[in-house]
């Protein structure tokens, strides 16, 4: 089979064939771009989640060193404040059987005192 | 007449250490605080000696030891000793409970 074609033609042919390369080509990019500009957007959103998210833990963070700090304090003026208003029990026992004990031996003297007439 | 001064002081140092395990209940009393409150009447109270009165005071009921393994004691007073400290039964020897002399 033998085909024979004239100059024009052949360049109709070829510029026809560019252009549907052209068109495929054009069309292809656009998909990518498209899929490229979701993935971006996706990506972004993401981005902006993990941030809120970020933000929102060293928020709590934040709030959670104040009160600690806010405890510490108050304990402080506990610890401050404590001998002003307890006595430790060690202390009271000693100073409560001291007094018991002088007491009991005051008693005596008066007891003994008495007995020997001289009161 | 004649004073013991060794009884009259071993008799003391078990009514005081009643009064001390007295104040302080209803929790135990450990030793050191027993040994310091019987330093604070008697200076020169050894431990041996407070040992041996609670020691005693345990024999006759009137106190509950717990002795732990590492050494340490802790004493708590049973119903028989809270009883005593507080004049609802009478006294036997060996304790120098003093006459109830606010009372009269």
């Amino acid at each position: 089979m033998r085909v024979e074609m004239e100059l024009w033609h052949l360049i109709t042919l070829l510029l026809a064939f560019f252009s549907c390369v052209g068109v495929f080509g054009r069309l292809l990019l656009g998909q990518f771009e498209k899929r490229q500009q979701e993935r971006f957007a996706a990506q972004e959103v993401a981005r902006k989640e993990a941030q809120a998210h970020w933000d929102e833990r060293f928020a709590s963070l934040d709030n959670s060193a104040k009160e600690w700090a806010r405890v510490e304090r108050d304990f402080l003026e506990f610890k401050a404040v404590l001998p002003m208003t307890y006595v430790i029990r060690d202390d009271y026992v000693r100073n409560q059987t001291v007094i018991e004990a002088k007491l009991d031996a005051l008693a005596l003297r008066l007891e003994n005192a008495q007995l020997k007439g001289k009161l | 007449m004649n004073i013991d001064a060794a009884r009259v002081r071993r008799e003391s140092l078990r009514w005081y250490l009643i009064l001390a395990l007295y104040n302080a209940r209803p929790e135990e009393l450990c030793e050191e605080i027993i040994q310091g409150t019987m330093r604070a009447i008697y200076p020169d109270v050894s431990a041996m000696e407070v040992r041996q009165q609670l020691d005693y005071l345990a024999d006759r009921e009137l106190v509950k030891l717990r002795k732990e393994p590492s050494g340490r004691w802790w004493g708590d007073l049973t119903r028989i000793g809270t009883d005593l400290a507080e004049y609802t039964i009478d006294c036997e020897p060996g304790i120098a409970r003093p006459t109830k002399y606010w009372a009269s």
